[in-house]
């Protein structure tokens, strides 16, 4: 019982804890640079309806974007800028670009300033557990830690994977 | 009343299992996110993919997670993720086999494609199919000649179909020249849309059934072109079978206009007939003229 109670306040810490930079039931676009200054991307995107390269901006509004880090859409290798539009604090897109690709969105970015690698992982992590977001966006979730070079992070998919 | 009341009961029951089927279970979801986790791994560095990787694939897990993890291995450029596909691909009635096959075809890795010839040859009809696959989607025509030159029966036809739905013209021109026409070669002929090789055998009496196919087969590439000698090898059959190949292959490329050309041309009441009865199967609307003309007594 006292296991269950501790494993249970270590979750529900943990996910406060991970969620801590945002404001509670947010709406908009959220941005945060990964304090991980080693850990480059030059992960950009163009819109493809209209040809843009990512030296004419990324429109984080758009539905027709292709996502790369080589090519026309690559920006200059920089930190790790995630992107997130929230709805009353629900998470409904994210995107993960190189800092340095210039981005646009019809409406305004609140900027969380730096966050930690830990911070960071915790909030990708609670975005998978909750299975009341759509499929699409956990599975967004699991690509940005799959993709960072963190080691919590795959001890994470490891645990995961290893689920019974 | 009581009747009711179980009916009420049953009723409700059904209902309450029917929502809970619908709902997603946790087990469901657990699933759903090792499959999407696994597919992540793409993004991963192959040295943080890899061990999770072979731990799913030595693991108990689900033989659809197995495989989507099979096909991160085959992303891999790493010579233990390519000799893990192989060990797999080798396994005779291994769960994977076939998969791991596949997977090496999709790797595109010249090495692994080479230990594909072997695992053919020793392997049952599921691993020869996935060899050929595999081929199929590295694009390796000359691979998928090999094993054709080499086998027969049912083998040699898929391997023929392969090189057919490949368009591997010049391949099958190469493997005809050395095992001779033959159903299989000619429906490939056709499946890669090679008319000229179709025509040649078309207008080649040496062999009546032969010649007979590639008419047919040369209403299954249709165009122009082809609608233009099927009417031509009409006109000039000496033989039964021969012109009724022609008003076959006019059929399947729905040439109506053609045997309504030749039917406008006939003086044969027989051909006629029969041009009339190919017109009415392919529900040409020319029908309708003909019969106002004979009506009227034109024809």
């Amino acid at each position: 019982m006292i296991l269950l109670l501790a494993l249970t306040f270590a979750v529900v810490c943990g996910e406060a804890l991970a969620a801590g930079f945002l404001p509670a039931n947010a709406t908009g676009w959220h941005t945060w640079q990964v304090d991980e200054p080693n850990s480059l991307t030059a992960m950009c995107c163009s819109n493809s309806r209209r040809g843009d390269g990512s030296e004419a901006g990324c429109n984080l509004d758009s539905r027709n974007i292709s996502f790369s880090d080589g090519g026309s859409c690559a920006a200059t290798p920089g930190p790790l800028q995630v992107y997130v539009r929230l709805e009353d604090g629900r998470v409904k897109d994210i995107r993960m670009l190189s800092a340095n690709c210039v981005v646009a969105t019809d409406s305004k970015i609140a900027d969380q300033g730096l966050v930690s690698v830990g911070e960071n992982i915790g909030w990708f992590r609670s975005v998978v557990e909750d299975r009341s977001l759509a499929q699409s966006v956990r599975e967004e979730a699991l690509f940005a830690l799959a993709s960072s070079g963190s080691d919590s992070a795959y001890a994470y998919l490891d645990g995961l994977l290893s689920r019974r | 009343m009581k009747t009711f009341i179980k009916l009420i009961l049953i009723t409700g029951a059904l209902l309450l299992a029917t929502a809970s089927a619908a709902q997603d279970t946790p087990q469901d979801d657990s699933e759903a996110l090792k499959l999407a986790a696994m597919e992540a791994l793409i993004s991963a560095p192959p040295e943080r993919a890899l061990p999770l990787v072979n731990k799913v694939l030595a693991g108990n897990n689900s033989i659809e997670l197995k495989e989507r993890a099979l096909f991160i291995l085959s992303q891999i450029d790493d010579e233990g993720a390519q000799q893990t596909l192989l060990e797999l691909a080798k396994n005779p009635g291994g769960e994977l086999q076939a998969e791991a096959i596949r997977m090496i075809g999709v790797g595109g890795n010249e090495a692994s494609l080479a230990s594909l010839k072997g695992i053919y040859e020793s392997g049952d009809g599921e691993a020869r199919d996935a060899v050929l696959e595999a081929f199929l989607i590295a694009g390796d025509k000359q691979a998928i000649l090999d094993i054709a030159v080499s086998s027969e029966g049912d083998d040699f036809e898929r391997a023929v179909d392969m090189l057919g739905a490949m368009g591997a013209s010049a391949e099958l021109r190469e493997l005809l020249s050395r095992t001779g026409p033959s159903e299989a070669l000619i429906e490939a002929y056709a499946i890669s849309g090679d008319i000229e090789e179709l025509r040649r055998m078309a207008l080649d009496d040496s062999n009546p059934e032969i010649q007979a196919q590639a008419i047919e087969a040369m209403g299954i590439v249709g165009g122009e072109d082809a609608n233009a000698t099927l009417v031509q090898i009409y006109r000039d059959a000496t033989s039964e079978e021969i012109r009724e190949a022609a008003l076959d292959g006019m059929l399947i490329s729905n040439n109506d206009a053609g045997v309504l050309e030749l039917y406008r041309s006939s003086d044969d009441p027989a051909m006629k007939r029969e041009l009339l009865e190919y017109l009415v199967m392919m529900g040409s609307d020319d029908v309708w003229n003909i019969i106002d003309s004979a009506l009227a007594g034109d024809q």
